[in-house]
């Protein structure tokens, strides 16, 4: 007897946006990516269970010469498996940023959809006009909601491209500079700040970005990492 | 044989419920929303006694961010101070309204041009004025505690510096029925929908700066700016449906939301408004347990003809 139309819990779409440049196969930074994804999506799982009002939906994006769907339709997190992302080609960010944004428009955004979390992963700097890419991305009411987040792997990348991807100067680049911390800085993406974008409380028109309050990385983050010389990306 | 008597005037029951969200009893926070239904005693003289009563009901969703930590407290100042403007203008807006033809519909922001009923700006100040006062009030009574700010990033406390008024800050909606009339007043993400017998229509004021949770609020800056308001008649109208955004999310799309207020004058028309009376709380919370998730308030408006009581007829 209840009135209205069909309920529904609100979409929350997670987007990894990975760089499958050449240079990602160096130093094994392509498997430490593939396997930090796939350790990460079980605890997404989890936190999606603890936060049943949000429906979790996983995508992929790759870019190298282009930029191509990896994992082109929202996929539920339960539904959501891995296959590994292979590396060749150049550094196309601006074509990544572009994609974004189609996405990003509404449709097929929808006005009740929760703040999507996009995430970056570059060990470069872009080989395009990315300039265009990311405008047209900003230019997305929800590019500018989304929370961003950037992890950059090596010290050859150029971080300020990442933070103006990031457009929020409360949220710095992540330097991985080694497998494990890459492992934690994902692993903590898809865990704490998806659980964060899970239950977003309400902000007043006008204030900058996100309404997404990120937790803070917590003190013990690197507690167990051993790491050495030859692991240094 | 059984007879109605024809022309009787119709009936005004309002029915109204607040219910907290699974989100916020996960976090151990209060409901957000805040909920006033009043009947107001229209003092105008050498009219009849029913045509005396004003009925208003306001609702109100306090932020419940962290840098909004005193939004639920936000949230009942607001409904309180929307219905005490309602009572203080209620003879200019009477008077007001009684020169309109009801009829046409009238729409508009109040802090833009000017509005088609004089009485509808001061209104405005007045509520948006009575609830920074009671803000700054309670914030007198109960200054800020180190517990409160410490939980702010740098940001969030310098911009509580410049305003304090941000740590209360609410949405509001409310409705104002009197006579033959309606007045509609909305800031925020809330959502108004009158139904008549022919379709329904949604009045609420949103830009590219309203989405993903984002809203115009009491405690920003040219708040007034803001306020969207209708004033029309009733004659056709079969509902005036109210109510916070936790409700509008739980649906997949606008059109199920937007038949809650079809259903339930169907409903009511069925099984009488009883049935609503009882049943509505329960839905609210059902809705918020399987959709959003978010607190949920709303409050619906029933015109209904009177009934004249049945007489039997032996014959």
């Amino acid at each position: 007897m209840r009135p209205g139309g069909e309920l529904a819990t609100r979409p929350l779409h997670f987007i990894f946006i990975a760089d499958c440049s050449t240079s990602m196969r160096n130093s094994g930074k392509m498997d430490a990516l593939n396997q930090a994804i796939r350790e990460a999506i079980p605890h997404m799982r989890r936190v999606a269970e603890e936060n049943p009002n949000a429906e979790v939906l996983v995508r992929a994006l790759r870019f190298s010469s282009g930029a191509q769907w990896h994992v082109e339709a929202p996929t539920l997190v339960d539904d959501f498996e891995w296959t590994d992302l292979e590396s060749s080609g150049v550094t196309d960010m601006g074509k990544a940023f572009e994609a974004l944004a189609d996405v990003m428009a509404m449709p097929p955004m929808s006005e009740r959809a929760l703040p999507p979390v996009l995430v970056l992963i570059s060990d470069g700097q872009p080989t395009d006009a990315y300039q265009e890419g990311l405008q047209r991305l900003l230019a997305q009411p929800w590019g500018v909601k989304a929370v961003k987040l950037a992890i950059a792997i090596g010290r050859a990348v150029n971080k300020k491209v990442l933070q103006a991807f990031i457009n929020n100067d409360q949220i710095d680049v992540l330097q991985a500079d080694n497998a494990q911390a890459l492992v934690n800085y994902i692993k903590w993406a898809s865990t704490a700040v998806l659980k964060a974008a899970s239950s977003p409380a309400s902000q007043f028109a006008g204030h900058e970005g996100t309404n997404v309050i990120l937790p803070q990385i917590p003190d013990d983050f690197w507690d167990g990492t051993q790491v050495s010389v030859e692991d240094v990306w | 044989m059984v007879k109605h008597q024809k022309n009787l005037p119709r009936q005004c029951t309002v029915v109204g419920a607040t219910t907290i969200g699974a989100t916020h009893i996960k976090r151990n926070q209060p409901n957000q929303d805040a909920l006033l239904i009043k009947v107001l005693p229209n003092k105008i003289a050498g009219v009849s006694a029913t045509e005396q009563m004003a009925k208003a009901f306001c609702l109100s969703d306090g932020h419940g961010s962290k840098r909004c930590f005193r939004s639920h407290i936000g949230a009942q100042f607001a409904v309180e101070s929307l219905v005490e403007a309602f009572e203080v203008h209620l003879a200019p807006l009477c008077e007001a309204l009684d020169a309109l033809d009801p009829s046409v519909l009238r729409t508009g922001m109040c802090g833009v041009g000017k509005p088609p009923l004089e009485a509808l700006r001061p209104l405005a100040e007045r509520a948006l004025k009575g609830w920074v006062q009671k803000v700054m009030a309670h914030l007198k009574e109960h200054p800020f505690q180190l517990e409160e700010v410490d939980a702010l990033d740098y940001a969030g406390k310098r911009a509580l510096g410049g305003n304090a008024l941000l740590a209360y800050g609410a949405t509001l909606l409310g409705v104002l029925i009197v006579g033959n009339r309606m007045v509609g007043i909305n800031l925020g993400d809330g959502d108004l929908i009158v139904y008549t017998n022919k379709s329904s229509a949604h009045h609420k004021y949103e830009d590219h700066n309203t989405i993903g949770d984002h809203t115009y609020s009491l405690c920003t800056s040219g708040a007034l700016a803001y306020w969207y308001y209708i004033v029309r008649g009733l004659e056709d109208v079969d509902a005036i449906f109210a109510a916070t955004d936790g409700y509008r999310n739980s649906y997949r799309d606008l059109k199920g939301f937007e038949q809650v207020g079809t259903d339930i004058v169907k409903l009511s028309a069925k099984k009488g408004v009883s049935t609503i009376e009882e049943n509505w709380e329960s839905w609210l919370s059902e809705t918020s347990r399987l959709g959003s998730g978010d607190d949920i308030s709303a409050a619906i408006a029933l015109f209904t003809h009177a009934k004249k009581e049945k007489k039997r007829l032996w014959r």
